[in-house]
């Protein structure tokens, strides 16, 4: 394979750079591009080499605290990247470039795009000239309202129509894995209903398995791009251990476990510590530190961080002078002068942005283009942008859940009819069958809507008695009106 | 090299019955409302399932939306061997062990979150299975997922793993969430291994009354903090710790030369682990660093290799499978207990005696097929007593008596 091939030469020339800090050699080829190069004074670059393997070079621009900043080069491609520096095993600068066009042509190397600076050996070949890799785009946009009991009765009084729920989110997973994707990137853009607070983190539970099931079967490559996860949906990305954020992105404004109240002191300590440890357990399973999920649930937890020796340090309480210098306070208990006007804004709960997310290891990078994500990737060259049925899923699985909420109001108004008989001189147990039917439609329409309408079943359970109860109604009414005929027989 | 011979025998329990098949072999379709239906299934499109059965020469199609479908378990597995598709691979009739191999067998106690200790993870039920494997496994590993549960049965269970279950093997515990009564479950364990993602505590005691909950206070509560005591004795594992997932107490430690840590009931300690205004629940993290988890493994090969285990062989699959189908079973006869309870208040209501009559019978019934909802409650039930048998025919009894006097008084 010739990307192999390339990957090889160019880790054999980097290994011997690290002894003894010999040019480039065979390398170059990937480095070529259309600058021109001038021999007196030699092109040079600079290598990150990852602790993942990956090896990039390019120029870097800037390093700051624990990051650094680098334009990755590739062929005629530049995009700049950020690293943390807790992800870097070593920096090599100023390493002269050997531009070898014609060992490249000789090895098939159109020195354009391709060729990878740092591609394991027995990593699965991601590009090659005659087939792109394919990326598939999942956008998740709009309102996660998963497992949400009276999720009817909120919608009727909300005006938000973009719900995202099991059923759409399945069909698109379904749809990306038919084309067989290389990698699909998830892109978040997307919050929960705000008054179920932390518990909303409940509502993404129906889609984590669907993610999840992806990510450990470790055929395809699937990655989060951060626009906005907040809310309930903050949780979301958690559970994969890739995430990117757009610069603008917005992430948290969660906080509300104070506000858990089920019963006496205890009992709500006792609930909010273990849904802080159950999402700490999802958080520490794909890498993240579990103190951003204590800092994210609690309006009184402080979260504080600095770095030490290129290792990020966390702190859970206000920094007292023993805690030594330099801390970033993420966010303070928001009491007296600490208090925040904006809940969401401010830092009374924890809010991360592209920058922070960044350097407390939450996310890998920031991008604000796909091509640019796609790039840090690690695709080199052209790709396949897959859009899909996504956006086709989302909006009909909308269309038919807003047709089921206006159904379902005309049902109850059918139902209130058919109960008083609608002016109509009909018999009692006509007007018990009406009501039957239309309530096995309402019970229908909830089990069909079973994921956004009835999470828990209890509307239809509710409407089971109710069947019940009209059962054993026409049985009376029945007997009744036979008794009557009787009457009149006998009478006549 | 000489082999030895492991028979599985597969047991046949009385729970059986409920899921009988018309035919031996059959697809089944789990729906969501608890009910398995058993076929051929006929066609199968994006949105729903065509499902074929035949009763003597009758066959019936029906048509079932995926949308009321939990799982389905396709065709060729007799019902009464059906372990938990894609979690368990038939069980082998005969498996050959080499010499020196170690036979360990792994046995779920709960599998969703709503498998609660008592109906769920049930003492009678992991009796039964632990005799099964007796003389059969060396090891055994106790895999838990559970939000917790009844206090009573947590005590059994706590007692029942110390007194029975650790001398006939090596018993190990493996987590993924043993909240409440699931962590008094495990303690008594000594050897206990978290995955990733496990969270372990939150084990304060509570009673409900009104949609509100409240903590054990007083005597209950002592109760409960020397049970913690005992089952942390048992297990050896620092009381303190069990103490902090109980009530709310400062615990911070020290770690020595040898990496052991040592614990201290105020916040003096180099690291904090939990401060008198919460609850403690441990994360992987955590237990590793204070040497309550003796490892952390996703799968069985990365646990047994922990374990330290080179050569070694799966054993008892067919009775972790009847854990399953006792878990089955119980939620089946959940579904159709808050069925049969709510329609007969409604018959009773409705002065409908010959229909109260049929449901109490269903209640009856099912409460035999599933026994131990004689002793828990479920959403909406009392435990299915006897005495609540009683009351129950009593009230029908009054009404049928008081029906009868106002038809004697009509003629």
């Amino acid at each position: 394979m010739r990307f192999r091939n390339l990957a090889l030469i160019t880790l054999v020339a980097l290994s011997l750079l690290a002894v003894g800090a010999i040019p480039i050699n065979g390398a170059g080829s990937a480095f070529a591009d259309d600058t021109a190069v001038n021999p007196a004074e030699p092109e040079t670059r600079d290598v990150i080499i990852l602790r993942s393997g990956q090896i990039v070079e390019g120029t870097i621009l800037e390093e700051t605290g624990d990051l650094v900043k680098i334009i990755v080069v590739v062929g005629k491609m530049k995009a700049p990247t950020t690293y943390r520096l807790s992800e870097i095993l070593e920096i090599q600068r100023d390493l002269v470039v050997v531009t070898d066009l014609e060992g490249a042509k000789k090895r098939g190397d159109d020195g354009d795009g391709g060729g990878g600076w740092g591609d394991r050996d027995d990593e699965k070949p991601i590009n090659s000239a005659t087939d792109k890799p394919k990326v598939y785009r999942f956008p998740i946009d709009g309102h996660i309202v998963g497992a949400f009991p009276g999720l009817l009765n909120y919608l009727q009084r909300s005006n938000r129509r973009d719900i995202i729920s099991l059923t759409p989110v399945e069909r698109t997973m379904r749809d990306a894995l038919s084309y067989d994707p290389d990698v699909i990137i998830v892109e978040i853009d997307a919050d929960a209903p705000s008054s179920v607070g932390w518990d909303g983190g409940v509502v993404t539970e129906p889609l984590q398995p669907i993610f999840q099931e992806v990510i450990d079967s470790e055929s395809v490559r699937l990655v989060f791009w951060v626009k906005e996860a907040s809310f309930g949906a903050a949780f979301l990305p958690f559970i994969c251990p890739e995430m990117y954020f757009e610069s603008e992105a917005f992430f948290g404004g969660i906080g509300t476990l104070d506000d858990f109240d089920i019963g006496d002191e205890l009992v709500n300590e006792k609930q909010i510590s273990l849904r802080i440890g159950r999402a700490e357990g999802v958080a520490i399973k794909n890498g993240y530190d579990p103190a951003i999920i204590r800092g994210m649930a609690r309006q009184q937890n402080w979260l504080c961080y600095r770095f030490r020796h290129g290792k990020i340090e966390f702190l859970e309480h206000k920094p007292r002078p023993i805690d030594g210098d330099d801390w970033v306070i993420l966010t303070d208990d928001g009491k007296g002068e600490q208090k925040d006007e904006m809940k969401t804004r401010g830092n009374d709960v924890l809010n991360i942005d592209a920058q922070t997310a960044m350097e407390i290891g939450l996310s890998k990078g920031t991008y604000d283009d796909i091509d640019d994500l796609v790039f840090a990737l690690g695709i080199r060259g052209e790709y396949d942008l897959i859009e899909g049925r996504a956006e086709r899923n989302f909006d009909e699985w909308r269309d038919r859940v807003e047709n089921a909420i206006d159904r379902m109001v005309q049902l109850q108004r059918d139902l209130d009819e058919a109960g008083k008989g609608n002016g109509r001189n009909e018999s009692e147990s006509k007007k018990i069958g009406r009501q039957t039917r239309v309530l096995k439609e309402i019970r229908a329409l909830y089990g069909t809507f079973e994921e956004v309408l009835d999470p828990t079943h209890s509307e239809r359970a509710q409407i089971d008695i109710q069947l019940e109860a009209l059962k054993e109604a026409v049985l009376e009414a029945r007997n009744k009106e036979k008794e009557a005929n009787r009457n009149r027989s006998r009478r006549r | 090299m000489k082999n030895l011979k492991t028979k599985f025998m597969i047991p046949l329990l009385a729970a059986c019955s409920i899921f009988a098949a018309t035919s031996a072999l059959a697809d089944s379709i789990y729906l969501k409302d608890g009910r398995v239906l058993e076929g051929e299934i006929s066609r199968e499109g994006d949105t729903f399932v065509m499902l074929t059965t035949s009763i003597g020469d009758i066959e019936n199609v029906q048509l079932i939306s995926k949308d009321d479908i939990n799982r389905i378990v396709r065709d060729s597995t007799p019902i009464e061997n059906l372990a938990e598709e894609a979690i368990i691979d038939a069980p082998e009739e005969e498996a050959v062990v080499s010499d020196g191999a170690t036979r360990i067998a792994f046995l779920r106690l709960g599998w969703l979150p709503e498998d609660t200790v008592g109906p769920y993870i049930n003492t009678d039920a992991l009796e039964r299975s632990v005799e099964a494997l007796d003389g059969k496994a060396d090891v055994l590993v106790l895999w838990i997922d559970t939000g917790g549960g009844s206090v009573a049965e947590t005590m059994k269970l706590v007692d029942y793993i110390e007194k029975e279950i650790k001398p006939k093997f090596r018993l190990v515990g493996w987590v993924k969430r043993a909240i409440s009564g699931g962590s008094f479950t495990m303690h008594p364990m000594e050897e206990i291994y978290f995955m990733p993602e496990t969270s372990y505590g939150g084990s304060v005691a509570f009673s409900s009354q009104n949609g509100k909950a409240t903590a054990s206070k007083g005597a209950f509560l002592e109760q409960m903090l020397e049970f913690g005591e005992l089952a942390s004795s048992y297990g050896h594992h620092e009381p303190l710790l069990m103490r902090a997932m109980q009530i709310r107490i400062d615990l911070s430690y020290d770690i020595d030369e040898d990496g052991v840590a040592h614990f201290r009931e105020d916040r003096e300690g180099r690291y904090i682990l939990n401060t008198d205004d919460k609850i403690l629940t441990l994360n992987s993290d955590q237990a590793m660093k204070i040497g309550f988890a003796k490892g952390i493994a996703s799968t069985k090969e990365e646990l047994v290799k922990k374990m330290g285990y080179e050569e070694w062989v799966e054993v008892g699959q067919d009775v972790d499978a009847e854990q399953q189908r006792f878990r089955d079973n119980m939620k089946k006869a959940e579904t159709e207990l808050l069925k049969a309870s709510r329609s007969f208040q409604i018959a009773m209501e409705n002065g409908n005696v010959g229909r109260a009559q049929k449901f109490l019978g269903d209640m009856r019934s099912w409460s035999r097929r599933a026994p131990a909802w004689q002793d828990f409650s479920t959403a909406g039930l009392p435990p299915l007593t006897r005495e609540l048998f009683r009351e129950l025919e009593r009230q029908l009894d009054e009404l049928r008596s008081a029906q009868q006097q106002r038809k004697q008084k009509r003629r």
